[in-house]
């Protein structure tokens, strides 16, 4: 077992704690997984700090639970799963080291900085980011990358590792790595002296590990850095809102839109995931969730440096005569909301409280991916099982987003409820689970399986689990590396 | 070494006896290899026997076997690649020319599933029939649609339908060790719309930014990314190969050759291209490469050459433009206007009108000049295959090629083809990827200096930290890189050990186990 000393010797005498306030900030989360504290917090001050800490774990056999983001936490994967573990806090690794608008990336940024100061530091440089629907203001860029997010530009996410660009890892034999670009040769100093912006993801050579770090709630390996690629900031803008009872209809403009790269921003909700995201309180959520149209497609036109009116001009023409043959309209606005200041909010990080907890105190999230056709059947086995536990379906939001330009559809069922309540608590902790099966058997794929429904989803299908068990093995030969989750 | 009769007999017992051969007369003919990076009568070391499982699980059976008897196998899809050989004696070749089904077109989701065997040509134009299109390897219309198959996957509509190894969705992977393991939805649901999950994504293991080369298995099916076509479902075609041409060409598509006086030009133009999202395809072609997709013959090429390279002025890049409505159409029309401008570019008065321009358009989407680019002056070629980064790093590497070939030519070694490297942009100037094309007429002498050429390009890859370059193949060019490239060589290693314990998937190309 570590102690305290061997932890100090590596990160110094302030960054470990074993205060009990601050172990049971990490024994919990918004989940339902099991309470467990962990025995320290090492707070992270800098990436070389990284390579011992493990050699040390390794040494002592002790677990470590990566964690980049602050509070609140919702999927149970930071929480401990096995006794006596070292949360590995790495919120503080701030630097962006570099962000180059020509080539349309900020490069190795640090896996505490969050989507507020990532947006801020590439604005600068007339960039933006692809990122999740309104992130929490906590919420880091690299954990979200780590976690497959999906993010609102489909037009922009060629492959679902988008915006992932090269990563660097400590792996739980605490050997330090860079994946893609950024492996070499060279220092990332030298690479930059010689035009190298660690962009790309893929490589070297036949493998591209950050694909098994995605996904890997931490097991595969500790991510300091990672590089994003960054969008251009249009000069020109046309968001608008499509309304309509009928989801087929919804689904079949938002394939068009996606397929001739008819708007960045584009995504769909239900009328009460709608109300949730807007409504400030109580009565406005309600009043929306109740009156707003049953569903909603939203996207937004975007220009850049060349002819931004004409392009606008052009593309809006286009977009009003393919919803016209699907019987749908734009509108500049839905139930009060202009489609400008929507845009805003779903785009920018949430303030605090974050945004999901607004309301109710509490969020179960439910989510998998899917084809279009087989949507409308997942929506109507939710709604029945929501049903069939006597919860009200007026808190149940929906959100579609389409991703990897239209290949599958992340499916996120947001079920709002009152955390202090513990019957109703009791009720959505079942159901969450209680519904993966009828889920699966609906054509649900979970490629993000997190907290008690992981064993279940990780289950089905045998090969994968042996195989990536095999990497594992490679990569974390003693399983220090935030054992518990996933298969591991 | 041959194969035992024990050894024919569980193989045939297998595919079942027409379908699988170890007479020297077929041995040979798969033996002969011309062309990439080898001499024009070239034989390679015959396999055992070449064997042509139907499907996956005869693959399955089959490597099962080759564990069993210790026998090494090699698959193949179309066999385009050099790398489709084997290094040594005891190798059995899995061809899988049997394997030739388009699955799946899935419409809504935009994908297609296809088998190994199903080459690019014959997805594109069932995907059009559709309204769709594929990234088509830069190798031709040829080569395998599996995005596991190509050594890289980079192609001519790579800035707008993406590349290999990011399109790749579900698939299908039979082991060394003889699992079949089905990434993504299809182990959990049966369905080829995502590749990655429960969890970590195996993609990462299977390929890189370049494939194992036959070094990790089979892959026997596999989903692949398509895209929106803006064509008709067919274009009628008039003449005879190689003098054909669109009877008629589509609306709102337009070809146009730019170059500039300098690198800066080229860089300032292919970013801007980029940015504003408005073409289809992409090349950097220089004098020669525009001439070889139009001469159909090689003296028609030198004619040609000398009179393109008299307009261009510089460093180029080919592309088209093509409009998913009229207006989409006119806005990339002016907005390529003013690009031209803005930069300084000139542009290629002789490909931009009639029948040239028409048949132009439709080789380069339908790509079918690979052939005529690389191997039809001297029926060998080779050269250096760079990474796939940022812009900045690709250009400055290239520059040192640059001087090295203009030395090779000025030997008279190679092929006096105008010594402007290719670079080219990937996902709308995302990510830029380059090579440099030699070519040469089989001597060893030259054959050796080629080699030189690229072992020159590795040392100052290292020297000047520009990357991993792609052209590794084997052994001895992988630990060449490894130390200097975060040990790289030491993850694959494990990863071919783990899922290769027997070393049975040929490495020759890849990596071995052997430390
Ligand atoms: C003239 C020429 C031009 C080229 N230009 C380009 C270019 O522009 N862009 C580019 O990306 N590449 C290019 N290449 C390389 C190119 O990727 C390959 O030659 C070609 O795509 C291979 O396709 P194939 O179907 O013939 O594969 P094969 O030659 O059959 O196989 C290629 C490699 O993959 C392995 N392999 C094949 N199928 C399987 C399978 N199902 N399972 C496991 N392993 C398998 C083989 O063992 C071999 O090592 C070029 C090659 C040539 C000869």
């Amino acid at each position: 077992m570590v102690t305290a000393e061997q932890l100090r010797q590596v990160v110094g005498e302030e960054n470990v704690s074993d205060d009990p306030a601050v172990l049971a900030a990490y024994a919990s989360d918004q989940s339902f997984v099991s309470r467990l504290s962990p025995h320290y917090v090492v707070r992270i001050p800098s990436c070389d700090a990284v390579p011992e800490l493990v050699r040390l774990a390794r040494e002592t056999r002790t677990s470590l639970v990566p964690v980049s983001s602050g509070a609140p936490h919702f999927h149970g994967d930071t929480v401990p799963s096995a006794g006596d573990a070292i949360i590995v806090d790495l919120s503080g690794l701030k630097t962006i080291d570099l962000v180059d608008p020509k080539e349309r990336v900020a490069s190795a940024v640090g896996a505490g900085v969050t989507f507020g100061e990532l947006m801020t530091a590439v604005a600068e440089h007339g960039l933006r980011l692809n990122l999740p629907l309104r992130p929490r203001a906590t919420k880091s860029v690299v954990g979200s990358l780590l976690s497959r997010e999906p993010v609102i530009m489909p037009h922009y996410h060629w492959d679902i590792c988008d915006p992932a660009g090269s990563m660097e890892v400590v792996f739980g034999t605490g050997d330090l790595f860079r994946t893609g670009a950024a492996a070499g040769p060279g220092t990332l100093a030298e690479q930059r002296a010689a035009g190298g912006r660690q962009k790309e993801a893929a490589g070297p050579s036949a493998m591209s590990l950050h694909r098994l770090l995605q996904g890997g709630q931490g097991t595969m390996g500790i991510v300091t850095w990672a590089s994003v690629r960054c969008e251009l900031i249009p000069t020109l803008e046309q968001p608008c809102f499509v309304a309509s009872d009928d989801l087929a209809k919804l689904l079949q403009a938002a394939h068009w839109l996606v397929r001739l790269r008819l708007g960045n921003e584009l995504f769909l909700m239900d009328r009460v995931y709608f109300a949730a995201l807007v409504a400030e309180e109580g009565e406005t959520f309600l009043q929306l969730a109740k009156e707003a149209p049953s569903w909603l497609l939203f996207f937004n036109l975007g220009a850049y440096r060349y002819l931004p009116e004409l392009r606008i001009e052009g593309q809006s023409a286009d977009a009003r005569e393919l919803l016209q043959g699907l019987g749908l309209e734009a509108k500049p606005s839905l139930a009060g909301v202009s489609a400008w200041e929507f845009l805003e909010q779903v785009r920018s990080p949430s303030p605090e409280p974050y945004w999901k907890l607004r309301l109710c105190g509490g969020c179960q999230d439910v989510f998998f991916l899917t084809t279009y056709k087989k949507l409308q059947g997942l929506i109507d086995v939710m709604r029945a099982a929501v049903e069939a536990a006597g919860f009200s379906l007026s808190r149940l939001g929906i959100y579609l987003q389409p991703i990897v330009q239209g290949t599958s559809c992340h499916v996120e069922f947001s079920l709002f409820y009152d955390r202090a309540d513990a019957r109703e608590s009791a009720t959505v902790r079942e159901l969450a689970i209680r519904v993966i099966g009828p889920l699966l058997a609906g054509g649900a794929f979970f490629s993000r399986p997190f907290g008690e429904a992981a064993r279940l989803i990780m289950n089905r299908d045998a090969a994968t689990v042996e195989a990536l068990k095999k990497f594992k093995a490679i990569v974390d030969p003693d399983g220090i590396l935030n054992p518990g989750k996933l298969c591991f | 070494m041959t194969l035992t009769k024990e050894q024919y007999r569980a193989l045939a017992a297998v595919v079942g006896g027409e379908h699988l051969s170890d007479d020297p007369v077929d041995l040979d003919a798969w033996a002969w290899r011309s062309g990439q990076a080898a001499m024009a009568q070239d034989f390679k070391p015959r396999f055992e026997a070449i064997v042509m499982p139907a499907c996956t699980e005869e693959v399955q059976a089959l490597v099962r076997l080759c564990n069993k008897f210790g026998l090494k196998f090699k698959a193949s899809s179309t066999g385009w690649g050099s790398y489709c050989d084997p290094g040594g004696p005891g190798c059995i070749m899995l061809d899988l020319r049997r394997m030739d089904r388009i699955l799946e077109i899935n419409e809504e989701n935009m994908y297609a599933v296809v088998e190994p065997y199903v080459i690019h040509a014959q997805l594109q134009a069932e995907l059009m029939k559709r309204g769709l299109c594929c990234n088509v390897n830069g190798a031709g219309g040829n080569t395998s649609a599996l995005p596991l198959a190509a050594h890289e996957g980079i192609g001519h509509m790579s800035a707008s339908c993406g590349i290999g190894e990011r399109n790749l969705l579900a698939c299908e992977w039979v082991t060394p060790a003889g699992e079949v393991v089905r990434l993504g939805s299809l182990g959990s649901l049966g369905e080829w719309f995502c590749g990655d999950g429960p969890g970590p994504s195996l993609r990462g293991v299977m390929r890189g930014n370049v494939v194992p080369l036959g070094g990790l298995g089979v892959y026997t099916k596999a989903a692949v990314k398509v895209y929106h076509w803006p064509g008709p479902p067919s274009v009628e075609l008039k003449g005879c190969s190689p003098h054909y041409a669109p009877v008629k060409l589509p609306p709102h598509f337009l070809l146009r050759y730019l170059s500039w006086p300098a690198e800066e030009g080229r860089e300032a133009g292919i970013r801007r291209l980029g940015e504003s999202e408005i073409c289809f395809g992409v090349m950097g072609f220089n004098a020669n490469m525009m001439a070889a997709n139009v001469a159909t013959n090689n003296e028609e090429e030198l004619r040609l050459t000398e009179e393109y390279s008299k307009q261009i002025v510089g460093p180029g890049v080919c592309l088209v433009i093509a409009g998913n409505s009229a207006r989409d159409f006119e806005y990339k029309r002016r907005v390529l206007e003013l690009i031209v401008q803005e930069t300084g570019a000139t542009s290629l008065k002789a490909v931009e009108e009639g029948e040239v321009h028409d048949a132009f358009v439709w080789r380069f989407i339908r790509v079918t000049a690979s052939i005529r680019e690389t191997m039809r002056a001297t029926g060998v070629f080779g050269g250096e295959v760079f990474g796939t980064d940022s812009y900045l790093v690709q250009s400055n590497f290239i520059q040192h090629s640059r001087k090295d070939k203009a030395e090779l030519v000025a030997r008279g070694l190679v092929y006096p083809d105008n010594t402007d490297p290719f670079i080219t942009s990937l996902e709308q100037g995302q990510l830029t990827h380059s090579e440099v094309l030699l070519r040469w007429t089989p001597d060893p002498e030259v054959a050796q200096a080629a080699a030189e050429y690229v072992a020159k390009a590795n040392r100052n890859a290292v020297e000047g930290h520009y990357g991993l370059p792609h052209h590794l193949w084997g052994d001895p060019q992988h630990d060449f890189f490894g130390p200097h490239t975060c040990n790289y060589t030491h993850w694959l290693r494990k990863i071919k050990k783990a899922y290769d314990p027997n070393g049975v998937a040929e490495s020759t190309h890849h990596i071995t186990a052997a430390e």
